[in-house]
């Protein structure tokens, strides 16, 4: 006799044991494509490290400082960096003892950045440009690994006061006590010089001297506006070395060390950045701390052009 | 008889050899027919071959059901293990000759040597596998003397094959290998059977779906299938004693055709 009901356990059983290996494996598809995609998305950025994007609540009643600064931005994005902070900063005596209570900080987001600071690219971006009274400090002890001993240059305008951020892992007040030996005083950065809108260039191609080729040259500093935008996103160092270059051209060497020095840090492999680097340092009256860049960077790559510039460098060809 | 469709086809399938309800399809049709021609050739032996539940013992039965009013056939569904029991059914069957006596090979040879008949008388022996090769050897040589015509059927294996080998191969014969169904000979199978027990709202509810579920899980055996048949009727035949609300009177349902599976051993649960 049959015992149907049995017969239905015995058939949910049968039915539970041959597709348990199939749940498993979606099971373990599921788990593993997001597995897979975390690690991929690892790999394709090994080097980027973390930062940390803080939004500065500044309160300047609350804020203990000595010095009478007033900050221009009442909210301004710093990027923390393991390696580097770049502060937008007032004019600050470099003798003085800067005290800060630390500032409220709050988490925006976190994304992977590199350093240093493109605070100052962002507010070139919205053709403000306006350095006025301010500068750059770049930091000695916090310049990139990956430059030669020498070329760690601490360029800073003499201002009167600055304002220091904090990372989280720092004491809730910080002294900093700038070394004046470590400061070098450069004049203020000025905006991107104003070009002429084209440029004609006759060329001749025979000894009657009548021009066959007309070449017009526009100059836009949209142009150079773009480049910075894309190079925002994509961090090419190509596209780095080219503003570098642009701002080289333009006469404004500041800034030209500045992207100098960031294209090093994407790529320190590229010979016209390393001259443009030391170019521009003797262009800012820093032709020691140029000569030594130099020198260890020939030590390191053996390049003859860096060679001749260093050859012209010392015999005040290029000036 | 019952007014559940179910116990009516659930009888259909009921697993036994009868002539009766041999089916009649396309492959099986046209090696029958081939098995028809050899006995009419002058060949010694026949021999039909085939994996279990190709349906060997079936067409057999058919044979001698088809040959029964034309010439002398015996069929031997059984095998007789005990050789003089082998001869003395023989000389009983074959040629009338009664006796209690014991009838050996060379007895039963002056025994056939005293009759002639005008067509050779044929003897059908199912399960020739399980003959003792001296016996078979005998056979062989009662074959020689064109006295008796044989037709065996085997079991195709190893084993199976190497009997062939050693007994026959220098005989003048001829083999027939029976296969196991295909889907599509399996549903006109399955259907053929119910409608002719007028279950022709049952053999309905079998789709392409269905059979082929029952044909992986049977290997296109028949036995297999008459047996797993007759088993899923019978859960079916319960259902709609008990719980008729859970049929699907549209369609055979996979889950009814596993738990026969499973009740009939082709599942492990």
């Amino acid at each position: 006799m049959l015992n149907v009901l049995e017969l239905e356990r015995q058939w949910r059983r049968y039915k539970i044991r041959r597709s348990a290996p199939y749940f498993l494996l979606a099971l373990l598809f599921l788990l593993a494509v997001p597995v897979f995609l975390l690690w991929s998305n690892r790999s394709l950025e090994p080097i980027v490290t973390a930062k940390i994007f803080y939004t500065e609540k500044t309160e300047p009643e609350s804020n203990n400082i000595t010095n009478t600064a007033k900050l221009q931005e009442e909210k301004k994005e710093l990027v923390k960096s393991s390696s580097r902070l770049t502060l937008p900063v007032k004019t600050v005596d470099p003798q003085e003892t800067i005290t800060v209570e630390e500032p409220e900080l709050v988490l925006v987001t976190e994304i992977p950045t590199l350093s240093p600071s493109l605070g100052f690219v962002k507010r070139m971006k919205n053709n403000l440009l306006l350095h006025e009274n301010d500068a750059v400090i770049i930091n000695q002890s916090t310049s990139a690994e990956n430059m030669p001993k020498d070329a760690k240059p601490i360029l800073s305008i003499p201002v009167k006061k600055s304002k220091l951020l904090q990372t989280p892992q720092q004491e809730s007040v910080v002294e900093v006590k700038i070394p004046t030996k470590a400061k070098i005083q450069l004049k203020p950065v000025e905006t991107i010089q104003t070009l002429p809108e084209t440029e004609n260039i006759s060329m001749t191609s025979d000894s009657s001297g009548s021009s066959d080729f007309l070449i017009v040259r526009k100059y836009d500093n949209k142009d150079l506006r773009d480049v910075m935008h894309r190079f925002e996103k994509n961090r090419s160092p190509a596209l780095s070395l080219f503003i570098t270059k642009r701002f080289y051209a333009l006469g404004d060497y500041q800034q030209a060390y500045n992207y100098a020095l960031i294209t090093n840090e994407i790529d320190n492999d590229i010979e016209d950045s390393w001259i443009i680097f030391s170019k521009s340092l003797v262009k800012l009256d820093q032709k020691e701390l140029a000569v030594s860049t130099l020198k260890s960077y020939i030590t390191q790559s053996h390049s003859i052009k860096a060679s001749i510039l260093l050859d012209d460098i010392k015999k005040g060809k290029f000036k | 008889m019952s007014n559940n469709i179910f116990e009516q086809s659930k009888e259909v399938f009921l697993d036994v050899v009868d002539a009766k309800e041999y089916i009649q399809l396309d492959r099986v049709s046209i090696i029958y027919n081939a098995l028809k021609d050899a006995i009419k050739k002058p060949l010694k032996m026949i021999l039909l071959y085939g994996r279990p539940g190709t349906g060997k013992s079936m067409m057999l039965n058919k044979l001698y059901r088809d040959l029964f009013e034309h010439q002398k056939v015996i069929l031997y569904q059984t095998p007789i293990i005990d050789e003089n029991e082998f001869f003395r059914s023989l000389a009983r069957d074959v040629y009338d000759h009664h006796t209690d006596n014991e009838i050996n090979f060379t007895r039963f040879n002056e025994l056939s040597a005293t009759y002639d008949f005008d067509v050779v008388p044929l003897v059908l022996l199912d399960e020739a596998q399980l003959y003792a090769p001296s016996l078979m050897e005998k056979i062989r040589l009662i074959s020689d003397s064109r006295k008796i015509k044989f037709v065996f059927t085997l079991h195709k294996t190893e084993r199976e094959d190497l009997i062939a080998k050693e007994h026959f191969k220098t005989r003048i014969w001829e083999s027939q290998e029976l296969y196991n169904a295909t889907p599509a000979e399996l549903k006109l199978y399955i259907q053929k059977k119910l409608m002719r027990a007028n279950g022709f709202d049952v053999a309905n509810m079998f789709n392409e779906k269905n059979v082929k579920l029952i044909h992986t899980l049977t290997a296109g055996n028949y036995r297999e299938t008459n047996k797993l048949l007759f088993t899923l009727f019978g859960i079916y035949e319960w259902y709609d004693d008990n719980q008729p609300t859970k049929i699907n009177y549209t369609n055979i349902s996979h889950k009814t055709i596993e738990m026969a599976a499973i009740r009939t051993g082709l599942i492990h649960a």
